[in-house]
């Protein structure tokens, strides 16, 4: 069983998760609120940034969903990924947030 | 009057074709009819037609293009020039482009979706014959819908599309989705044929699709398609349900690639003369899902 640290729609979740079951699932059963949409790779709506951890990625998905590119630097679909290890990851929304809440320019806007 | 008949066809890109071919001939219970290329070519049992559905192997999902079936070949040169004095450009796809298919003219929608007209197929006729026919075959599969019934896209600018289907296409709207003051256009659902929708438009992204729906009869068979679903552990959007809009009885869920069908049942008859039913975005969530009365993020968001 790993643990999956999840950061999704501002919160920090923990799920336990099986090593033959997507995160995505440990998440909904633990009812976890997830971004969830087709479940079979097509939609991107559970797209995430792995932050730390090994995974392998199910490489038949949509290229509009996750480019090459995208799997590249480390982002992954949630629904068609398997955990190889501990795993941190954080959704596509919270993390464009993050991002931008970083950004000195953003922050210079704010004050 | 030149006449649009009804949606005859739609092309999906799918991501493993034969994963996909098995899912609509097995699960939904279509009949494959024909190979070219990279596409795979399929009828539902109680459609005339070469095929309503191909499915093209593609590294993404969605819409190729879907198209409407007219009523001569002078109606496909009536409506070729009302859509170019609408002011979209039109080309002609020439015979045999795909299978079983003649001459069609396609143009590009307000909202990026690529569209045909055609008058020209192959006709294959149902299992069930056209004489003295039985009322259903006992050789079907799956959830074996009627047909291809219509499709739902997303847009960003409804009102232009609208104005082209009923001006250059001749269909009338018979069902709208607003804003409370009536000024934005949040939804549009469209008819050329007596159905309560032929195609329809949400509020949305340029270019996508919403989902494909089959004709089945009646409520029973949208819950005998979840189950049948369910045996095949396809991943569900909703649950049996009933819409405001259109009163339709409903199921959603989506295929291998992610793109999301839906199996439909009744609606309304719709005629020229009805006045275009408004839903408000108050009520939007009862307009959609009629029992649940809330929309879902999954509905909203996920599309191909």
């Amino acid at each position: 069983m790993y643990k999956v640290t999840l950061k999704a729609r501002g919160q920090q979740f923990e799920v336990s998760c099986p090593p033959n079951v997507t995160p995505l699932r440990a998440a909904r059963d633990q009812f976890i609120p997830i971004p969830t949409g087709c479940q079979q790779g097509g939609c991107g709506m559970c797209k995430v940034k792995v932050l730390d951890g090994e995974y392998a990625q199910e490489l038949v998905r949509s290229h509009d969903a996750l480019s090459n590119e995208e799997l590249e630097n480390g982002y992954a679909l949630a629904c068609c990924m398997m955990p190889k290890s501990d795993l941190e990851i954080i959704t596509l929304e919270d993390y464009e947030k993050r991002k931008n809440e970083s950004n000195p320019a953003n922050l210079a806007e704010i004050k | 009057m030149a006449k649009i008949m009804r949606m005859g066809r739609a092309e999906l890109k799918v991501l493993d074709l034969e994963k996909s071919v098995d899912y609509y001939t097995n699960v939904i219970g279509l009949e494959e009819t024909g190979r070219m290329g990279d596409s795979v070519y399929l009828k539902a049992w109680d459609e005339y037609d070469h095929h309503s559905l191909i499915l093209t192997k593609s590294n993404s999902a969605g819409l190729v293009h879907f198209g409407f079936k007219v009523e001569t070949e002078d109606d496909l040169a009536y409506f070729e020039n009302k859509i170019e004095e609408f002011g979209c450009t039109t080309t002609r796809i020439s015979n045999n482009t795909r299978l079983g298919e003649g001459e069609a003219v396609h143009f590009i929608l307000p909202t990026g979706h690529h569209c045909e007209l055609y008058h020209e197929i192959d006709f294959l006729g149902k299992k069930v014959g056209h004489i003295n026919p039985h009322p259903w075959s006992l050789e079907t599969k799956g959830i074996a819908p009627h047909s291809l019934d219509h499709i739902l896209l997303t847009g960003d600018d409804l009102k232009t599309v609208t104005r082209f289907f009923i001006e250059a296409l001749n269909f009338r709207q018979s069902e709208r989705i607003t804003t409370i003051d009536g000024e934005e256009l949040l939804g549009s659902f469209l008819f050329t044929s007596n159905k309560a929708h032929d195609l329809a438009f949400v509020k949305g992204p340029d270019a996508k699709l919403h989902h494909a729906g089959f004709h089945v009869d009646e409520l029973h068979d949208v819950f005998r398609a979840a189950d049948i679903l369910s045996m095949y552990e396809v991943p569900f959007d909703v649950t049996p349900t009933r819409h405001g809009l259109t009163r339709g009885k409903t199921i959603y869920f989506f295929d291998p690639s992610g793109n999301r069908n839906e199996a439909f049942a009744g609606g309304y008859y719709a005629f020229p003369d009805m006045p275009t039913v408004t839903w408000t975005e108050d009520k939007i969530g009862q307009g959609i899902f009629y029992h649940r009365r809330e929309l879902s993020e999954s509905f909203m968001k996920a599309l191909t």
